[in-house]
């Protein structure tokens, strides 16, 4: 399976014959093969050569600039795999929501996958209600997970308490999810004809592992 | 690392991608378990969501080395901006590679003109930039190149955080061009 795999670069017919579902298998056991020590050598020399003149991703990506998580190196995928947008804080916004519909409408990606991460800086920052250049308005993105997240009086809500965190993270996804729902007519209509599927997804920078949410 | 230290490594794992060497390092639980304290990347990289344009393979980078942010087109919007400025600001990030690539789907698109629906409209109109400073017909590649050039420019436009740590000599901005069919990446 592993040697038939990675010598597999996906194609038009192989990405039409893919669900959702075996998107999401795909990328599960990637991160399982990542987080085994077991990833593929592919021959991304090849995958070049092959992807050259058009691209079959199978997933789109959101997920988080932070340099701990390249999208592709813990999901174990190569060249031509996943489509990934990527901004501090993992939200959608019209210029993501457009390379998502790129993704699905034009280039064939059957899951788009939001992902946050625990410790992540920007949530932190919004916990902190950091001000900074153009980070104060990016931040305010992340807001309403923010206040979504209720705690017992007395709780820490700053930075420092990193279950709250990491609450707010995953608060921060779901949002996502029904923003994208709201904010994008094409990507939503797709998902009503069951041609995609969008799902939330968490990764522990800790233990290198993707939930699925 | 100095920021020529800094091109000169990112040069060197390109070349061992192109050569189908990767060195593949650091991604193991001890990188990781290290990495949970924090993170110093040394460079920052703003690329497109291309499925075949990835940066930390491009560059053969483990985790913990680049801070990558993906649009379509790689464009510098507001999103994107305030990302590079948490790099730098916060994590002393020295080196912002925009890198375009042979062949964008987005550019193409935006090229093309029409109507694309609100959200594409929005991410393509960041494009039209380099439209105007190429001549009509020109080559897609050639206003690919363009785009990075002009959105690299935007970064110092747009950020007086960028701007001040690029005045001081702190941080330098390189655009630069992917190659599909080779692999290589061409600073422009």
């Amino acid at each position: 399976m592993n040697l038939e795999l990675k010598n597999f670069t996906q194609t038009k017919t192989s990405q039409a014959a893919l669900k959702a579902r075996d998107a999401q298998e795909m990328l599960a056991e990637g991160n399982k093969r990542f987080l085994n020590k077991a990833s593929l050598h592919r021959d991304l020399h090849s995958q070049i050569g092959d992807t050259a003149t058009g691209q079959y991703p199978f997933a789109a990506v959101v997920s988080c600039i932070d340099s701990r998580i390249p999208t592709e190196i813990i999901f174990d995928q190569g060249i031509g795999d996943i489509f990934n947008a990527r901004v501090a804080g993992n939200f959608v916004n019209e210029d993501i929501l457009g390379s998502l519909e790129f993704a699905c409408k034009l280039a064939g990606s059957k899951l788009i996958v939001i992902m946050g991460h625990t410790s992540c800086g920007a949530v932190k920052g919004a916990c902190d209600h950091a001000k900074l250049g153009n980070l104060t308005a990016m931040l305010d993105k992340i807001n309403p997970a923010l206040a979504q997240v209720e705690t017992a009086e007395g709780v820490d809500r700053s930075s420092k308490n990193l279950e709250f965190v990491n609450k707010v993270a995953i608060e921060n996804v779901h949002l996502n999810i029904a923003r994208l729902k709201e904010e994008s007519p094409v990507l939503n209509e797709m998902i009503n004809n069951g041609e995609i599927e969008v799902v939330g997804a968490m990764y522990d920078v800790a233990t290198g592992k993707v939930s699925f949410l | 690392m100095t920021i020529n230290d800094i091109k000169q490594r990112l040069e060197d794992g390109n070349e061992r991608f192109i050569a189908d060497k990767l060195d593949g390092k650091l991604n193991d639980t001890a990188r990781r378990t290290e990495l949970t304290k924090g993170q110093q990347p040394y460079a920052i990289v703003l690329s497109c969501a291309d499925s075949r344009v990835v940066p930390e393979l491009a560059f053969d980078t483990g985790l913990g080395e680049l801070f990558v942010v993906r649009v379509a087109g790689n464009v510098a919007n507001s999103s994107s901006i305030a990302s590079i400025e948490y790099a730098v600001a916060h994590c002393g990030s020295k080196v912002i590679v925009v890198l375009g690539h042979q062949s964008c789907g987005a550019v193409t698109a935006a090229a093309a003109g029409g109507d694309n629906g609100y959200n594409l409209n929005h991410l393509l109109s960041h494009i039209a930039p380099a439209l105007d400073a190429t001549d009509d017909g020109a080559d897609i590649n050639t206003v690919v190149k363009k785009n990075a050039q002009l959105n690299a420019t935007e970064l110092i436009n747009r950020s007086s955080i960028i701007r001040s740590f690029v005045e001081k000599g702190d941080v330098k901005i390189l655009p630069a061009y992917y190659n599909l069919d080779s692999g290589k990446v061409d600073f422009l």
